[in-house]
């Protein structure tokens, strides 16, 4: 069987992939993986983000076993709305174009009939280019979370399959697409040793670090149609 | 008749669908007389009743091993362990090694310098859509497939 008719076969698929049946699915709104940057003033470009910023500290739980909490909570048989790990920052949205806006509405359902998606997710301002069941190593450790904990990922800059890609200049709006990533843990690289020399002097000095990241994994990915966005 | 194996469907991986914690069990290790387990008896104490409560997934054995240092050690799903002395150290120093051995892996420390790791195939995606698409193309030389070029062409221009 020639490659193409293949290709053509795995195209027949269902575009919904087979999901495991999660027991509770955060509400659309509840996390927010953009933190405030509370030493940059700069950041907040208006009134409205700055009123969040203001009310952020209450809202970041203070020590790692409130974060916890969270858990617990997503795993009771009624599930309410767990309270948020991070403040959310509202999305400030471009209008788009009319010419966009009938793009949108034209190819989307494309995008979303072929079967596997990707996304380019942005994790406190950086770019991660991820499909459903991928791992992350965040270059940092992710302050006030435990293992188990859900995060919804709700910025993205490119939505994805092969032959249709959508881009948001700079964020696409994130009523578009649901990404969600579960904190696997925490885990440590070798000890680094650098060795720093200086002239003339007898002594080198040995300098350790050891860093600490986060491990997501993506559990969710799921894009939405035109109708999300009202077209 | 031949035997067919059955073909693997899919993979298993944590956190997609449930979540399972890979420290499974925490050992303690204290010491009655010795100055070094200070730090560690007041832990014991203090903070530990409630970490174990916090902890409902993982199995905490605290058990005496006179004349010796304290020591922590972790059991992890994939069967490795995880030990860390904390000889003369403060119990809230001890309380954060305790959360190091709870979100740890089990896996042997290693560096890694990729952000993403995918099992998922990524032939045409992402940045390096142009060398995977030459790549195709030159295993199909030999297959009369022209529907390559046309499937691919909205990725060059976009």
């Amino acid at each position: 069987m020639s490659r193409s008719l293949l290709r053509t076969l795995f195209e027949l698929r269902a575009p919904s992939t087979p999901r495991p049946a999660a027991q509770f699915k955060l509400p659309v709104r509840s996390l927010s993986t953009t933190p405030l940057r509370r030493d940059s003033p700069t950041v907040s470009e208006s009134p409205t983000i700055s009123a969040q910023s203001a009310t952020a500290p209450s809202a970041i739980p203070t020590n790692p076993t409130e974060a916890a909490s969270l858990v617990a909570e997503s795993r009771s048989p009624t599930p309410q709305a767990p309270e948020a790990l991070y403040p959310r920052i509202p999305q400030q949205v471009n209008q788009p174009t009319s010419a966009s806006q009938a793009t949108i509405a034209q190819l989307l359902p494309l995008l979303r009939t072929q079967p596997a998606h990707y996304l380019t997710v942005h994790i406190w301002g950086r770019p991660y280019l991820v499909t459903a069941g991928d791992q992350i190593r965040l270059p940092f450790k992710m302050p006030c979370v435990v293992p188990g904990d859900v995060l919804r990922l709700d910025r993205a800059s490119t939505l994805g399959s092969r032959d249709f890609t959508l881009k948001g200049s700079p964020y696409v709006d994130e009523r578009l697409f649901e990404c969600r990533a579960t904190i696997l843990g925490t885990e440590t690289e070798p000890m680094r040793i650098k060795i720093k020399t200086k002239r003339r002097q007898r002594r080198n000095k040995h300098v350790r670090s050891k860093h600490h990241f986060t491990i997501l994994r993506i559990s969710e990915v799921k894009i939405n149609g035109p109708e999300a966005v009202g077209l | 008749m031949t035997i067919r194996a059955l073909e693997r469907v899919s993979v298993g991986q944590n956190g997609i669908g449930s979540f399972i914690l890979q420290c499974k069990r925490l050992d303690i290790h204290y010491c009655d007389h010795s100055g070094s387990s200070r730090g560690m008896n007041a832990f014991i104490k203090t903070h530990l009743p409630n970490f174990a409560k916090k902890n409902p997934a993982v199995e905490f054995a605290v058990s005496p091993r006179p004349r010796k240092h304290p020591v922590m050690i972790g059991h992890y799903i994939n069967g490795r362990q995880k030990a860390i002395c904390v000889a003369n150290m403060e119990p809230s120093l001890i309380l954060k090694k305790a959360e190091l051995l709870r979100d740890a892996s089990g896996d042997k420390v290693k560096r890694v310098n990729k952000p993403v790791t995918s099992i998922n195939e990524s032939e045409t995606w992402g940045k390096d859509a142009i060398s995977n698409v030459q790549s195709v193309l030159a295993l199909d030389t030999n297959e009369d497939s022209p529907e390559y070029i046309v499937l691919l062409l909205p990725w060059w221009n976009d």
